[in-house]
């Protein structure tokens, strides 16, 4: 009987090690899980106000386009606009390789779209720096 | 001002405002009646939009960006009109409109594209067959 008793015990001592285990390893998971919660929202949260202060500076851009800019001033003008496109090339691509890339989909859709809205003012900026004949030639003609 | 538009722009405006994508663009001629109420002058319509080319003094061509508030996602996202400004006859002519998103969104109009829609208003122009732009 007392062998049974000690077998018992031995093994509810077993479980109830295994089963402190498993709930610290679950505590710890919670733990993991709050740390990596709370880091997502830091970067959303970065993000949340990068992102209006970069569709800011977009404005800014076109707002610089209403008038006549001497071509030095295009052609600086684009350089920084390039070195954005490349900037903000290289963000989208980091977090499609990242492993929380579902975490992120909202923030991707927003710079893809800034993204096309700089390149498209990266062309229009070119074309007016080329200062094409053929269209000179089409104003003149109106 | 006097607005025209383009058979090019009609043409494309009829494209995006079909019911199929009403729940789409189905807020892009509100958009640019709105637009040209608020700038209803040449003077506005030449200084307020971001030109792409132009004959210095009188003739412009600029490019509107407009939101589309079905998309919520700012000017950005939403849609582009090409207009010709002249102040010689106190005239806007609208060329063409794109959405930058949707299933006709486009990142921009290459240069050939705008080249032709100029020399297409230029020959409608001169034909006087621009058609008046009405607002809603």
């Amino acid at each position: 009987m007392k062998m049974v008793i000690e077998d018992s015990f031995i093994e509810l001592q077993k479980k109830t090690t295994h089963a402190l285990i498993d709930q610290r390893v679950v505590l710890s998971e919670q733990e993991q899980i709050d740390t990596f919660l709370d880091k997502i929202n830091n970067i959303k949260t970065t993000h949340s106000k990068l992102i209006p202060e970069y569709a800011e500076a977009i404005e800014m851009v076109v707002s610089f386009l209403q008038k006549s800019q001497p071509i030095e001033q295009l052609i600086s003008i684009s350089e920084s606009i390039n070195n954005l496109v490349g900037t903000t090339k290289r963000l989208i691509k980091s977090f499609g390789e990242d492993r929380l890339k579902d975490c992120f989909i909202n923030e991707v859709k927003a710079y893809k779209l800034l993204l096309s809205d700089i390149n498209e003012i990266l062309g229009d900026i070119q074309n007016r720096i080329a200062d094409d004949k053929e269209m000179a030639d089409l104003l003149n003609s109106l | 001002m006097e607005i025209y538009q383009t058979p090019d722009f009609t043409r494309q405006l009829k494209i995006l405002t079909k019911p199929k994508y009403l729940g789409i663009y189905g807020t892009l001629k509100k958009e640019i009646d709105n637009f040209f109420k608020q700038y209803d002058t040449i003077e506005k319509a030449w200084e307020k939009n971001y030109m792409l080319f132009e004959r210095p003094d009188n003739i412009r061509i600029n490019k509107v960006r407009l939101e589309n508030e079905l998309q919520n996602s700012g000017k950005s996202g939403g849609f582009r009109v090409i207009i010709v400004c002249d102040k010689r006859d106190n005239s806007v002519g609208l060329l063409w409109v794109y959405p930058k998103t949707g299933p006709h969104g486009s990142e921009s109009t290459n240069l050939d594209l705008t080249k032709k829609l100029v020399k297409n208003y230029s020959r409608i122009k001169k034909e006087g067959l621009l058609e008046k732009f009405e607002f809603s």
